[in-house]
């Protein structure tokens, strides 16, 4: 089961699904960073994330009248990101770009800054379906099942990702230990 | 386990991240630019709903002068061959054929990945026209036209979809 999304009020869905503009972007304050955030970890790219959160969003107001309210509507917006998010990833122009190496931002909840940066160093360099499966098991909480039927794959295919996922995060924390925090990623220009 | 290792359960723990500023107005102008297009989808249905029916009074009339002989209908080479009892006064069993083939179409594999540009060509084509005779359909509805003139349209769209779901077929086959 996906993780629960931010709390918000039947009254601003219904007024959204009326068209209230004010709703529109009640949602986009509250979703809008939970998005970008999903995004930007299972694509390790702030530019391709800042596409699917402005993607994710127009289509959100323009189909929110086809919300049916069976399901909590940060997990729907979340399944539109994510989707998304997987498009990029199946794209051939995302397997070839190198991995991005800018600093984390954003606010520090707990554990060390220097481990929050390798992990997130770390994760930029898992390859690019590996990483979407690491996230979307490990921290928004989709089952080996749910991630096959969303890749268009078998559980079998999420379960091999998950543990090559795993295996190169190991690699690269343990590696760090030795390394500089700064030369923890090296990006290569894939040619193929 | 190494000790550096315990960090993949900190996942969770890694801070959301702040959306850049002024994707929010890129969104207002994406909604913007979808409504817009959306609008001039509507107006081209109108205008193409305007012609179809214009074409349409033509047809009834052609259609009216010429009786229209049964013709038997194809059979599908997959599956069971189409039998449909023939009725001067009721186009019901075209109706049903029809809707048979299109739940055959439904059931078939999507085509692979690479098509053949001919076979792609014909079922477009086809498709276009079995769109006009629904077009022509909905008109005759609309205006309550005799059956005959109904069942001449049905029995042109029972040949046009047995024909699509023989090409759809092929299709599958690598044609």
């Amino acid at each position: 089961m996906p993780t629960p999304s931010p709390p918000i009020s039947i009254e601003v869905v219904a007024r959204a699904r009326g068209g209230d503009r004010a709703a529109h972007a009640e949602l986009y304050s509250v979703f809008g960073r939970p998005v970008f955030t999903l995004a930007r970890r299972m694509l390790a790219s702030k530019a391709l994330a800042e596409d699917v959160l402005q993607e994710t969003f127009v289509e959100v107001i323009c189909n929110i009248d086809r919300f049916r309210g069976d399901a909590d509507v940060g997990t729907w917006i979340k399944r539109i990101a994510i989707n998304k998010c997987l498009m990029h990833v199946r794209s051939s122009w995302v397997s070839r770009r190198s991995p991005e190496t800018e600093e984390p931002a954003g606010e520090h909840r707990s554990g060390s800054v220097d481990d929050q940066m390798a992990l997130e160093r770390a994760l930029d360099c898992v390859p690019d379906v590996a990483r979407a499966v690491v996230w979307l098991h490990d921290v928004e909480g989709y089952t080996h099942a749910e991630i096959g039927r969303l890749m268009g794959r078998t559980t079998s295919f999420s379960k091999s990702q998950l543990a090559r996922a795993h295996e190169r995060l190991r690699e690269l924390l343990e590696g760090a230990d030795a390394k500089s925090e700064t030369s923890l990623c090296t990006p290569e220009l894939k040619t193929c | 386990m190494h000790a550096r290792a315990q960090d993949l359960l900190k996942l969770r723990e890694l801070p959301e991240l702040e959306p850049p500023a002024g994707v929010w107005e890129r969104v207002l102008e994406g909604v913007g630019a979808r409504a817009a297009a959306l609008r001039f989808r509507r107006r081209f249905a109108v205008a193409a709903a305007v012609i179809v029916a214009a074409a349409a009074v033509p047809l009834t009339y052609v259609v009216a002068m010429h009786e229209v002989a049964p013709r038997p209908i194809l059979s599908l080479v997959p599956l069971q061959p189409a039998r449909v009892a023939w009725n001067e006064a009721s186009y019901a069993p075209l109706v049903a054929e029809s809707a048979r083939l299109e739940r055959l179409l439904a059931e078939m594999p999507p085509p692979r990945r690479i098509v053949v540009g001919s076979t792609a060509g014909t079922i477009v084509g086809l498709e276009d026209r079995i769109a006009y005779v629904d077009a022509q359909l909905s008109y005759a509805a609309a205006r309550d036209l005799a059956p005959k003139y109904r069942r001449a349209l049905w029995d042109e769209r029972v040949e046009l979809m047995n024909t699509l779901v023989l090409v759809r077929f092929a299709q599958t086959q690598g044609f």
